[in-house]
């Protein structure tokens, strides 16, 4: 962690005297952080929602997937506290388990776009020459492919289901991070002490991960919370389009989709995983926004 | 009475047709069955029927193309089918009547059809209906219609000879019993040669038949707009009005949402929708729209795959077929009565079904399920799931990306789960589905046909069609025999027996579960008067006028 906060302090800052109080960057940091509402309220929500992908089936009043055609259509009420659906199921339920499915989505996807990101921007970033050439035009061609349709292409080859989603999202955020690195990496490639460290004989690996990574930590942070809220909102649009999540998973998307035909009868279906969606893509949005305003030295007042 | 009328759609269609020549909507009709022998004043019917005014559809995609020997697109066949009329046409009866053919004879041997053509018919483009059309249609199609439904049966045409101007003879390779549907329907719209050399590549844009209505106009993805043919004569005989219709013009507006539709429907920007179940109750309750209601000839169904492991056992398929409850599917699917339950693999709305095999068929029975599957030796494990031989009985059932089979599937799901099947779903876009079912592997398969004729049994179920149309996978060669003696027995009696024969062997093999038979209804603004609708589907509107 020492190196974060050096290779940090070694960023170009233009910090004025307002932030005097900060003694160490990371207290600076997290200054910014408690006075940045759009970071507390994001990170609040986010919370929330990994509280309830952890604890939520433990709250669900119902099993979520459990049909009883007795019960349907009933409205919000002290049984259900969102209502059923077509089928009787609770829809309060179904949403607490789907916060574990949304969390799933996110973070797996953007693990994938992590991991996959940084081996590639390393690599093309640190290597240069021609290695840098030949993958800098093939994350440029990934890069042109429309979101939508390149996790829609994906899951036509691999088949539909949750997982290929997460995959195909996952595989759509690489060339994103990849160029953040590989750019990070050219600019600390020239620095004093990645020289130094070459001249004593450290590995390139060595070099790359504990000298060069940590700066584009922050970047890389940014980058995925707003990946998180993206992949979220992606995955619930296939599956509402019926490409992702299968019957009778209660993904948010997908119950989403099943209530729309019963707009008019009942809203709740739809309202509730709508607001669920809204609410926690906001979220994490503002997170990341936020976290953009108190890591980016650049933005400071 | 009322409801003896419902059910016997040819005397109530009768029935509403003379009311409509009275200046009576359908609503009206339905009172005055109520109260028979109320008197009606001539001056309504003078008033009402005048030429003029718009009626306005919502549909919900472009048409593909208006050459009706290229598509099989729906929404294409809505529009081709008011522009191109047949030789023949199928009464609400289900016999065949002369259209542009006044009248046809068949040769002893069944190998050859002459038919006489009507004089007097123009082409919307101004030039004369002839046997040579219809030599020129046929041709057209053998060379070009590869992607047309009725393309084998048009194959197996082998000489046309025109004999004259108003005659024409066609030789057949074997008998056919389903050229005649075949020809029928809008596929087989006569064409003019003149219309399709002049239009070049640019036909099928354009159009030109000899049915009631023009092509005016079609812009890309939001309106074709139709006009009444002035020179009409050949209108089907269960319309009043034989000559142009009243309706000055037809628009066909897109409008893709269903949510849409309605709204435009409630706000009189349309005069017509299909209605989906759920807005079915809020209209069949309001004194501004008719309901018109109309039987699919098909049915919706799980195929369940013979040559898979867990689904070969025939006690198994059986097994699924007395899990599954028709009826709450019906219910909680298609409130509003938009579905009835099928037990036998052709429908109430397509000859050849019978009352007989659907009582010999599988019903809801779950102890019966229970004993099928314990007899095969199925024995309940964990999560009180069946196991043999160390496998669970946990089959993956296949079916396209629409809500409404990914519903069917749900509660398929959860009905099976309950004689301990734990079954899985996986939803695929169709046309990667239909691809992914020649491979046949898949257990089991919900979809659905649509095809006016027994010989869907053919299409649908037979070993020559395991490349094609057969997703079940199913192949016997006993029914194998049957269905294809059925298409060539062109006695109508004869060929019922053999289907009904054929379904015999089907609830025995049960490659089939039968569902339901979609049922459609069309909401009607009361603007327009004198509509009508064909039992299995299709509105009828040269009786029709514009009310206001």
């Amino acid at each position: 962690m020492s190196s974060t906060t050096a290779s940090l302090a070694n960023a170009p800052t233009t910090d004025t005297g307002l932030n005097h109080a900060a003694r160490t960057p990371r207290a600076m940091y997290w200054r910014r952080f408690r006075r940045n509402p759009l970071c507390i309220t994001g990170a609040l929500l986010l919370a929330l929602l990994m509280f309830l992908a952890a604890f939520g089936h433990l709250l669900a009043p119902h099993d979520p997937i459990l049909v009883n055609t007795a019960d349907r259509f009933i409205a919000p009420g002290a049984q259900y506290f969102f209502g059923t659906d077509e089928f009787g199921r609770d829809i309060f339920s179904r949403i607490l388990y789907g916060a574990r499915i949304a969390v799933q989505v996110g973070i797996v996807s953007v693990v994938v776009a992590f991991v996959g990101g940084i081996v590639l921007g390393l690599i093309s970033g640190y290597y240069s020459g021609w290695i840098d050439t030949i993958l800098s035009r093939l994350l440029e061609i990934w890069l042109s492919f429309p979101d939508i349709l390149f996790v829609i292409a994906v899951v036509a080859i691999l088949g539909p289901s949750l997982n290929n989603v997460i995959v195909a999202l996952g595989f759509l955020s690489i060339p994103a991070y990849a160029r953040i690195v590989r750019g990070s990496v050219m600019s600390a490639r020239q620095e004093v002490y990645v020289e130094a460290a070459r001249s004593v004989g450290v590995s390139n690996a060595r070099i790359m991960g504990r000298h060069i990574l940590p700066n584009v930590v922050a970047p890389l942070i940014i980058l995925s919370s707003l990946r998180f809220g993206g992949a979220l909102l992606t995955g619930a649009g296939l599956s509402f389009i019926g490409l992702g999540a299968q019957p009778p998973e209660p993904e948010w998307g997908a119950i989403l989709s099943g209530g729309r035909t019963y707009m008019y009868q009942a809203p709740w279906i739809t309202v509730f995983p709508g607001i669920a969606i809204a609410v926690f893509v906001l979220g994490i949005n503002m997170l990341g926004d936020g976290l953009r305003d108190v890591l980016d030295p650049r933005l400071t007042r | 009475m009322l409801a003896d009328l419902e059910h016997r759609r040819l005397g109530r269609r009768d029935f509403v047709q003379r009311a409509g020549a009275l200046g009576l909507s359908a609503r009206a009709t339905a009172m005055l069955l109520g109260t028979a022998g109320v008197a009606v004043p001539a001056s309504v019917m003078a008033a009402a029927q005048e030429q003029g005014g718009t009626m306005r559809f919502a549909v919900t995609t472009d048409p593909e193309t208006l050459d009706p020997q290229v598509t099989t697109n729906s929404a294409a066949y809505t529009v081709f089918d008011m522009i191109y009329s047949t030789l023949i046409y199928q009464d609400l009866d289900l016999t065949f009547q002369g259209l542009l053919a006044e009248s046809w004879e068949i040769s002893d041997d069944n190998l050859n059809v002459t038919f006489h053509l009507r004089e007097g018919i123009t082409f919307h483009d101004g030039s004369p209906f002839t046997a040579d059309s219809v030599r020129y249609t046929f041709e057209r199609l053998q060379e070009s219609g590869s992607r047309s439904p009725i393309y084998e049966e048009i194959n197996k045409i082998t000489a046309m000879e025109v004999v004259d101007d108003r005659t024409i003879t066609l030789t057949f390779s074997e008998p056919s019993a389903t050229f005649m549907n075949a020809i029928s329907n809008g596929y087989g719209g006569i064409l003019s040669e003149s219309a399709v050399a002049e239009a070049g590549d640019e036909f099928g844009r354009v159009a030109s038949g000899t049915n009631a209505w023009t092509l005016e106009d079609w812009q890309t993805g939001s309106l074709v707009t139709l006009h009444a043919f002035e020179e009409f004569n050949a209108a089907p005989g269960y319309y009043e009005n034989r000559g142009r219709p009243y309706i000055d013009s037809i628009e066909y507006k897109v409008i893709p949402e269903a949510f849409t539709q309605v709204a435009s429907l409630e706000t009189g920007e349309i005069d017509a929708i299909e209605l989906t179940a759920t807005d079915v109750p809020r209209f069949e309750n309001d004194d501004r729209f008719q309901i018109f209601t109309s039987r699919t000839t098909g049915i919706n169904n799980l195929g369940l795959n013979p040559t898979r492991p867990l689904t070969s056992d025939v006690n198994v398929r059986r097994a699924i077929a007395h899990a599954i409850d028709r009826d709450e599917i019906v219910n909680t699917l298609f409130e509003g009565g938009l579905a009835e339950p099928v037990y036998t693999a052709l429908p109430p709305s397509i000859q050849g079904y019978s009352a007989e095999i659907e009582e010999m068929a599988p019903h809801f029975d779950l102890e019966e399920a229970e004993r099928l599957l314990a007899e095969a030796g199925w024995e309940r494990g964990d999560d009180d799931v069946l196991v043999k031989d160390g496998e669970q009985l946990a089959p993956v059932l296949y079916t396209t990306t629409s809500t409404a089979n990914g519903q069917i599937a749900t509660l398929v799901q959860a009905q099976l789960r309950k004689v301990g099947i734990d079954m899985t779903i996986e939803q695929m876009e169709i046309a990667a589905l239909l691809e992914f079912a020649i491979t046949g592997e898949h257990d089991i398969i919900l979809l659905g046909y649509n095809w006016n004729e027994p010989d869907a049994l053919y299409l649908f179920l037979s070993s020559d069609r395991l490349e094609s149309s057969n997703q079940a996978r199913y192949s016997n060669p006993e029914f194998d025999e049957l269905v294809r003696q059925g298409q060539r027995t062109l006695d109508h009696e004869e060929r019922m027996a053999i289907y009904y024969d054929a379904q015999k062997i089907l609830i025995e093999d049960m490659p089939w579960v039968p569902l339901y038979m979609p049922i459609t209804k069309t909401a009607v603004a009361s603007r327009i008067q004198g509509v009508d609708i064909f039992p299995t589907g299709g509105l009828l509107l040269n009786d029709a006028w514009v009310a206001d």
